[in-house]
């Protein structure tokens, strides 16, 4: 680390070189590498990142920004393969790989001095540690095609225990292990059952009756998988992320979503920051805009999930969307790091005795 | 050699069968000009929406034109030394021939989400850049074992005293291969362009991980796109495709004809 | 080998004369005057013929291949990731775990089920491409690479939406009174998808073999008294054997490392190699026993082909693979 006297002649120099190639001038530190790399999502988080917030930060500081596209996990595998060498700076991950690539001295902590914006970041939402922190909030609930349900006569659910709905015979889809939702379940499963994520077995038995009655005919291994299932009324009912519930609706496809009274989870994708990344300071200065009140608001509206950003304005289109700052402290935080610690267990668990049996 | 009775029924079945072979391609197709915003079949109405929308996303267009630069690449590379290959393995006969032909093969067994991440973590490891040429490469060893394989078939067809009776005449190796051979094994390598092109075109499990930011193929661009938003721009993006390779088959058609292409009489 | 009859020579002179003369083989009966093996290339020739393929090969592919072998071998916990210590636990599980050797049979038998689906599909198909007119060719092979064209998770929805309850072959059964349970989720739709995307290869691949067939050979069965039937069998079809071989080889190989196209129509229950690798490579982060999930697939296909080049191409049908 350099000393403070080192820092201030280095800034004091990067800002005077600024001012002479009469570039922007840099809001936070000037002290950066002047490049960085985020490795995040497609669709229409690209979308935003591109046309919207990229330009503005770049505008703003200075820093080309590189988008490296893929998902959390194929992401995630990079970032681990390249771990003597990296070459992603920031790795936009999910609660998963967030805990996991932590558990293993991937991530960097972040810098307060740096990442201003820290503070006005709702609590649920930074990460205990320092390493990381969370980017939007969405909830994991149920969804249903509401136009299927009506023609069966069936009221919208608002229990966990309706998907066990008899009526739902056949109609009830989750998604296969490898997707964070039903990860999240089971540990949700286990807590409605009264135990704990050390042991999932409560949890397991639980979603293996729903399965035994004959609702639970269909896993799907990726989202749009069931995203399909639902919209072709192959499904009723799922288990699902709030934000993609409702991207759908927008859409106009004849989908809802529905907060169990129980207790919907609370689901979080996470900024971190690669440790040994090639430019780890603008990494720093990258993550404080992208938590910022304006960058906020553009993913929240991008994605359809609650900014980490209290100071953020919410607008009222988006507001029946989200999770609202009320109900955010009720949903039900998984102790991640118990269920990365039992992954592998709970992935046995779910293959063997929950897909398994017909 | 096939009488006209067996004829008119071997007609029937190829007709049903390339309908059930072109039945996903038909409904992609037909969704593409769904007037809906999201993925419901039957289109509740018909619109061009979709490829409006198409021309609107650069990073598509993009995607295309990287896709067939790698592909042409791959290609003419997979081909080109499929057929040095195939010569050596079906023309000479040496020790361990049968044990490098299976070698060959093997990359067609291989998973290619895992090859792709036995690549990444190998290129990272020797500290050699992660750039374009990473997905050429990936792509090339991919589809070599069929290029080995269709210009292998093509040439057991062809007799080699043909080249044997021109030699014996006067013409030196090369030129006796080249004059006698080459243009007789010509649908092989024909066969070995086409597919590596597609192939490598198609190609998505390797390439999610060796893709570069700017090098990003289609099929791991849709990929990426689909994982993150379920509607109908995809289905327009992938009937763009059907209908450009159909123009470029009816082009071949009326140019070169597509049998004699393949080299059918 | 076919012995070279004196039109061929009198072709190959006219070529040695410098004229160019694509077009098809030359006329060889499958007489019984013993087969001249032409003389073997200096060893120099072979190994440059060989040497680009094989470098390219040796560093791009088995390196990388001999990493995963290394990393099969490496042990893995949640919480240290991988260590770097010798273990065979992970071939021991799959190994000695029934849950793991079934979806092992199930992949090979998957690949089986496809290759053969290929060849029943594709072989008349190409038989008839050798027959059917020019124009009809062009729609033909358009139709059979069709599927190829279109990105493997767009055209797997596609069947999705066709096979799925509520699909189309469901409406259209439904029209006909029939209740069938929907094909979705089942062996069935995945041999379909697979049979469907990798026929192609098997087409090509046998067209290429048939179009080879002097068309001498069967007009001179014939003209000996042979059904139309008895030459397709006992000519033909054993003249067509590499372009067969191969297709199927193709098909196989493909069918049994392929992921999509099982995840997707086969549902959940239907796990194949392929899933296994991806989940524990990309969800649970288990590299090594990937790995060694990947290594063993390859390993058993290599066998499969290696055990075929002698089998087949060294057996009774050997003359025709040389």
């Amino acid at each position: 680390m350099p000393s403070p006297s080192n820092g201030s002649i280095r800034a004091a120099l990067l800002l005077a070189l600024a001012l002479a190639a009469q570039g922007p001038a840099p809001a936070a530190a000037a002290d950066h590498e002047g490049e960085v790399v985020l490795a995040g999502y497609g669709g229409t988080i690209e979308q935003f990142m591109r046309n919207d917030i990229i330009p503005a930060f770049q505008k703003k500081t200075g820093i080309k920004v590189t988008l490296v596209v893929g998902t959390a996990f194929t992401n995630y595998a990079k970032v681990v393969a390249a771990r003597n060498r990296p070459n992603i700076d920031i790795y936009w991950s999910n609660e998963l790989t967030h805990v996991a690539g932590k558990q293993q001295g991937l991530y960097e902590k972040l810098d307060p001095a740096v990442v201003t914006h820290l503070p006005d970041v709702l609590e649920v939402a930074r990460d205990p540690d320092g390493i990381g922190v969370g980017s939007y909030i969405l909830a994991t609930g149920i969804v249903y095609n509401s136009q299927a349900l009506k023609e069966a006569g069936i009221a919208a659910p608002t229990s966990w225990n309706d998907l066990w709905d008899p009526r739902l015979k056949g109609k009830v889809s989750l998604y296969s292990f490898g997707v964070a939702y039903s990860q999240d379940l089971v540990a949700l499963m286990t807590r409605l059952a009264g135990g704990s994520e050390k042991d999932a077995r409560p949890g397991i038995d639980k979603i293996k009756t729903l399965r035994q009655s004959g609702n639970l005919a269909q896993f799907a291994s990726s989202p749009a998988e069931l995203d399909n299932s639902l919209v072709q009324g192959q499904s009723w009912m799922s288990v699902n992320g709030s934000a993609r519930a409702y991207m759908l609706k927008e859409q106009g496809a004849p989908i809802d979503f529905a907060y169990p009274k129980e207790g919907a989870g609370y689901f979080t994708n996470y900024f971190d920051v690669v440790k040994n990344a090639p430019h780890p300071k603008a990494a720093q200065v990258f993550v404080d805009y992208l938590i910022s009140p304006e960058a906020q608001l553009l993913i929240a509206k991008g994605t359809v999930a609650a900014p980490v950003n209290r100071k953020v304005q919410v607008p009222e289109a988006l507001k029946g969307q989200i999770p609202s700052p009320e109900q955010i402290p009720s949903m039900v935080r998984i102790d991640r790091a118990e269920m990365n610690r039992q992954l592998d267990q709970w992935a046995a668990m779910w293959e063997r005795e929950i897909e398994a049996g017909r | 050699m096939i009488p006209a009775a067996a004829r008119r029924w071997l007609g029937a079945f190829t007709f049903l069968a390339c309908l059930c072979a072109v039945a996903p391609v038909l409904v992609i197709v037909i969704e593409s000009f769904t007037s809906a915003n999201y993925v419901a079949f039957p289109p509740p109405g018909l619109s061009v929406k979709w490829y409006l929308e198409t021309i609107k996303r650069p990073e598509f267009v993009d995607s295309m034109i990287v896709s067939l630069a790698v592909a042409l690449g791959t290609s003419a590379a997979s081909t080109a030394l499929g057929t040095l290959t195939a010569i050596a393995l079906v023309r000479h006969s040496f020790r361990g021939r049968r044990m490098l032909q299976s070698l060959f093969a093997m990359p067609l067994s291989l998973p290619g989400l895992i090859f792709g991440l036995a690549l990444l973590q190998f290129i990272t490891l020797r500290n050699l850049p992660v750039n374009g040429w990473a997905i050429l490469v990936a792509h090339v060893v991919i589809t070599m074992p069929f290029a080995i394989r269709f210009v292998s078939v093509a040439l057991l067809g062809v007799s080699p005293s043909l080249e044997l009776a021109a030699r014996s005449l006067g013409a030196s190796p090369w030129r006796a291969f080249r004059l006698v051979t080459l243009p007789l094994i010509r649908p092989g390598i024909v066969a070995s362009l086409v597919f590596a092109f597609i192939l490598s075109f198609d190609e998505v499990a390797a390439s999610l991980f060796v893709s570069t930011p700017t090098a990003m193929t289609l099929p791991v661009r849709i990929y990426v796109y689909i994982d993150q938003n379920y509607d109908p721009l995809i289905t327009a993006i992938s009937s763009v495709l059907v209908f450009a390779a159909a123009a470029a088959l009816a082009v071949i058609e009326k140019t070169v004809g597509m049998g004699r292409l393949f080299g059918l009489k | 080998m076919r012995a070279a009859s004196p039109a061929a020579a009198a072709v190959a002179a006219r070529i040695g004369a410098s004229a160019p003369r694509p077009g098809g083989p030359a006329p060889a009966p499958a007489a019984a005057a013993p087969l001249p093996r032409p003389p073997r290339m200096r060893r120099p020739v072979v190994l440059l013929l060989l040497l680009p393929a094989t470098a390219l090969f040796a560093v791009f592919f088995l390196m990388p291949l001999a990493v995963l072998a290394l990393n099969s071998f490496y042990d893995y916990s949640r919480m240290a990731g991988i260590i770097e210590t010798f273990t065979p636990r992970h071939y021991q599980a799959i190994l000695g775990d029934l849950y793991y050797l079934e979806i092992l049979g199930r992949t090979l038998r998957l690949a089986l089920l496809s290759a053969l689906a290929a060849l029943a599909l594709g072989y008349p198909i190409a038989l008839y491409l050798t027959v059917a007119p020019p124009a009809q060719r062009a729609w033909i092979i358009l139709a059979v690479l069709s599927p190829l064209l279109v990105s493997v998770i767009v055209r797997t929805f596609g069947w999705l939406i066709i096979l799925g309850p509520n699909g189309l072959v469901d409406a259209a059964l439904g029209t006909v009174g029939l209740d069938v349970p929907p094909l979705l989720h089942t062996e069935t739709a995945v041999v379909i998808g697979l049979a469907n995307v990798l026929m192609p290869f098997l087409v090509l691949s046998v067209a290429t073999s048939l179009q080879a067939i002097d068309p001498a050979v069967p007009l001179a069965a014939a003209t000996l008294g042979a059904s139309p039937l008895r030459v397709f069998l006992s000519v033909t079809l054993p003249l067509s054997l590499p372009g067969v071989v191969s297709g199927l080889l193709i098909v196989f190989s493909l069918a049994s490392s392929s992921f999509v196209t099982p995840s997707l129509l086969g549902g959940a229950n239907y796990k194949v190699l392929s899933t296994m690798i991806y989940q524990q490579a990309l969800v649970l982060q288990n590299w090594p026993f990937a790995a060694a999930f990947a290594v063993t697939l390859v390993l058993i296909v290599f066998l499969v082909l290696f055990v075929q080049t002698r089998a087949i191409e060294g057996g009774k049908y050997k003359v025709v693979f040389h």
